[in-house]
């Protein structure tokens, strides 16, 4: 008796989705980016269209939605506005060149693009008016340090912060997201909430001080430096 | 200049209260004219200098701009037709970029350089610098006028940006391309000749690639044997009968091809002039930041001009004064609705008779304008040191590295605050924070709680602010007692906003005077809003027995004894006061006494004590 199936296309999918579990996937199929799954439900949601199925997945419905290539920018903008992340994936070849592969080979697809609040380069989804800062706040024991970037323009600043001024740094900067350590996330989700900024966590990993200030060194090309400052400065580099 | 959130909230400086960018300090003076100009006000708007060194170039570059308006027209229309090359530049070095992208790039540095060329030679530090990075982008310029054409497409991959003349390999291959299509309409020629069906078309989709086309009347004769050699049946619609030709599909494969490499060929051009133009990148970047101050500059300059704004004298001392200031967002709504002329007014915290007077105390009716003059204050200094000229005749202020505000009543029910809490709670900011050098600004404080208690706390706050702080505080109050405090605090001078009673209604003056108000007419305010007549009435009555049982002398007298802030606490003891009896005994020496003088002296004790 052979288990209910996991076709190729899905299995390619669920692969991808892996790597992104706290996005969307924007998959594109052809003329269309699809969501499936929990993706799926919380899109048709958030951009009031309508959700319907495709094909079955360990026996069960797959909910699917999907919105069209050409007029995805606005759907992209509006996920982006309620708080959402969302993957790109892209198809990397075209069916004729997966064909030369085998018939039953699936079309090579892979994530070109993560799109966040704060990493927005698209005119489109920008105003021009306003910048679009992308923030970051480091707590290292007892001393503390705010770092901003738009990355839209290469604007690229740090200070050291008293946990106190990061509530008038929010307000001075009206930053469209904020990167905290997963462990800090509650002391300031409260704030961040009431300024309509979006606090994304990561990892403690990623505030490592040592990794971080050789990064830095490389990026700028200078020699070690030992400000604590620093230490709070791109994680956007990935 | 430190700006905490309430504070940035309170005088809307980029957002009003409810939200909206219109409608705040930043809306209403933002005249620039390009995405990086307004950007940069922003930026200095919610970060004011503290540094002269930085002020006083800015407000010299403004300067030598007011004195020409065609001159500032000329520029705003050059840097109109400019685009925003910062937002462009990080697109192509993060790989999101287009070959609009180096377009808007070398056609705004064109711009830069015209700009550079002459028109801005004015004698100014800023803008020399400014000129200084927009000249010597030559280079570049040259280099991305080779590459691209003058038009460009958004993507690269839809190809066609390279100028012909810049690739000869990629021209050739251009040539067999669009050969090919010359080829294909000598070819539809040659079958309409062949097959004499004049309504004969090659044309192409992306199912079938390049086709002929005729109508299905002719369908029989295509289809028959003398040309179903040459002609492949490939599909039939209502209307028309599509075929191919060997032919065909050989020069459609050519041009195919040509047309694949054609476009490899320029996206490989593309990404080696983004390697070339990511080496610019200091230029590049620097002459976008010179774009942006000169917009900001020449809006700057344009606004002080149309709107007669002066130019601000800062230094390092704790003077404040302005002469006629104005508050720039409410002026622009009365100029908007033509509904009546802003009154200027002037504020200076170092003028009395006897030594600075850096505590002014405002009283007068709600509705007068206490509000707007606190907050235009507030404004002024910030527009100031943000390098601006300011809403004023003349304004001198010494530098404020600390700006505080309690301005106007906010619930924060959702977070469990009552509009008193709030408030208590932005006050004790300030009380902990502000120094010799700061300006604060308050509204009513005490408002919210049982009229003692508010009182009380706003009492204890003024005088903390006097004696403590030590800062320059403006205070509108409705606690009328508080006027008295002139007395002990002599850095506090008293004001007021002018009324005028005329028949039972009250008239607002909108003018602020030394002095005192002792009244706040808060029950002619009320009639104002609608509040019935009979309400009003019964108001009026309850006020008068109100302010008579508050004996008039009483808070006079509560001044003189309570001592001032800092002194050592009440220890007031109240002198015992002997009895009638206590008091005759006091002299009785009881040896001296005869009996019966004795028994006399009972008897009257016993009766002085009925």
């Amino acid at each position: 008796m052979s288990k209910s199936s996991i076709t190729p296309m899905m299995a390619q999918f669920l692969e991808i989705k892996s790597d992104y579990p706290d996005a969307l996937l924007f998959y594109r199929m052809g003329d269309f980016y699809e969501l499936f799954f929990d993706d799926a439900i919380a899109a048709a949601a958030a951009l009031d269209i309508s959700l319907t199925k495709r094909g079955k997945h360990l026996g069960n419905d797959i909910p699917m939605c999907g919105v069209p290539h050409h007029s995805s920018e606005n759907y992209l903008l509006t996920l982006i506005r309620k708080g959402f992340r969302v993957a790109v994936c892209e198809q990397l070849e075209t069916p004729a060149e997966a064909k030369a592969r085998g018939s039953k080979s699936v079309v090579k697809r892979g994530v070109v693009r993560l799109v966040t609040s704060g990493t927005l380069t698209e005119d489109s989804l920008l105003s021009a008016r306003e910048n679009n800062y992308l923030c970051s706040f480091s707590v290292l024991r007892d001393d503390s340090a705010f770092a901003w970037v738009d990355v839209s323009t290469g604007d690229f600043h740090v200070q050291s912060c008293p946990q106190v001024s990061f509530g008038p740094m929010l307000s001075q900067l009206n930053p469209a997201e904020v990167l905290i350590s997963d462990t800090n996330y509650d002391t300031f989700i409260d704030q961040t909430n009431e300024f309509g900024t979006t606090l994304t966590p990561l990892s403690p990993a990623s505030f490592d001080s040592s990794s971080n200030n050789k990064r830095l060194c490389n990026f700028f090309k200078v020699n070690p430096l030992m400000d604590l400052e620093i230490l709070s400065a791109l994680k956007y580099l990935h | 200049m430190q700006i905490d959130a309430s504070t940035r909230r309170n005088l809307e400086l980029t957002q009003t209260l409810s939200g909206s960018k219109k409608g705040s300090l930043l809306d209403v003076i933002d005249r620039t004219v390009t995405g990086p100009g307004a950007r940069l006000l922003e930026k200095r708007l919610s970060g004011p200098s503290t540094c002269l060194n930085i002020i006083n170039p800015r407000l010299d570059a403004i300067e030598s701009y007011t004195s020409n308006n065609a001159l500032r027209l000329e520029i705003q229309n050059i840097l109109r037709q400019t685009s925003d090359i910062e937002r462009a530049f990080s697109r192509l070095s993060l790989d999101r970029g287009g070959p609009r992208d180096f377009v808007a790039i070398r056609n705004s540095l064109r711009k830069g350089q015209e700009l550079s060329l002459g028109i801005i030679d004015i004698n100014s530090d800023l803008i020399n610098n400014a000129k200084e990075n927009l000249t010597g982008n030559g280079e570049i310029i040259n280099l991305l006028d080779d590459v691209f054409g003058d038009d460009a497409p958004l993507l690269a991959r839809d190809g066609g940006f390279v100028r012909s003349g810049f690739n000869k390999d990629l021209d050739e291959i251009k040539k067999l391309r669009d050969d090919g299509r010359k080829v294909i309409s000598s070819m539809q020629a040659n079958f309409i000749s062949v097959t004499g069906i004049t309504s004969l078309k090659i044309k192409h989709n992306n199912v079938l690639g390049y086709f002929i086309e005729t109508p299905t009347t002719h369908a029989k004769k295509m289809l028959s044997d003398e040309f179903s050699s040459m002609f492949i049946h490939r599909q039939t619609t209502a209307n028309a009968i599509r075929f191919t030709t060997v032919d065909l599909s050989e020069l459609e494969t050519k041009i195919l091809n040509a047309g694949g490499r054609a476009l490899s060929l320029e996206l490989e051009i593309f990404d080696q002039t983004k390697s070339k133009i990511l080496r610019y990148s200091e230029k590049v970047l620097n002459a976008a930041k010179a774009l942006a101050e000169i917009d900001l500059i020449i809006a700057l300059a344009d606004i002080a001009v149309s709107e007669n704004w002066c130019r601000p004298k800062l230094d390092k001392s704790r003077k404040f004064k302005i002469v006629s200031g104005r508050h720039p967002v409410v002026e622009a709504a009365l100029q908007k609705d033509a509904s009546g002329v802003f009154i200027a007014n002037n504020c200076d915290l170092s003028a009395g008779d006897d030594g600075d007077k850096p505590i002014w105390l405002l009283t007068g009716p709600n509705m007068a304008g206490k509000s707007t003059f606190l907050r235009q204050n507030a404004i002024i200094a910030l527009m100031a040191q943000i390098g601006s000229f300011v809403p004023a005749e003349c304004v001198e202020i010494g530098i404020v590295n600390q700006l505080f505000s309690r301005v106007g009543a906010s619930d924060d029910l959702a977070r469990g605050r009552s509009t008193f809490m709030v408030e208590m709670v932005e006050t004790a900011a300030i009380l902990n924070q502000a120094g010799e050098n700061a300006l604060v600004i308050l509204d009513e404080i005490g408002r919210g709680t049982a009229t003692y208690d508010g009182l009380s706390i706003a009492w204890a706050t003024l005088e903390n602010l006097h004696n403590i702080n030590n800062c320059r505080a403006l205070f509108a109050t409705h606690y009328h007692e508080l006027t008295g405090l002139t007395k002990n605090l002599k850095g506090l001078m008293n004001a007021t906003v002018s009324v005028r009673e005329w028949e039972g209604d009250i008239i607002f003056l909108h003018e602020v005077k030394k002095g005192a108000a002792d009244r706040s007419y808060g029950v002619q305010v009320a009639r104002l809003a609608g509040i019935p007549e009979t309400v009003i009435n019964r108001a009026k009555e309850v006020l008068e027995k109100l302010e008579h049982a508050d004996q008039g002398g009483k808070t006079s007298a509560l001044i003189d004894e309570l001592p001032l802030f800092n002194s050592k606490p009440n220890s007031f003891v109240k002198p015992k006061h002997l009895s009638l009896v206590e008091e005759e005994l006091k002299d009785i020496h009881p040896d001296e006494l005869t009996p019966k003088d004795a028994l006399n002296l009972i008897y009257k004790l016993k009766s002085s004590m009925k």
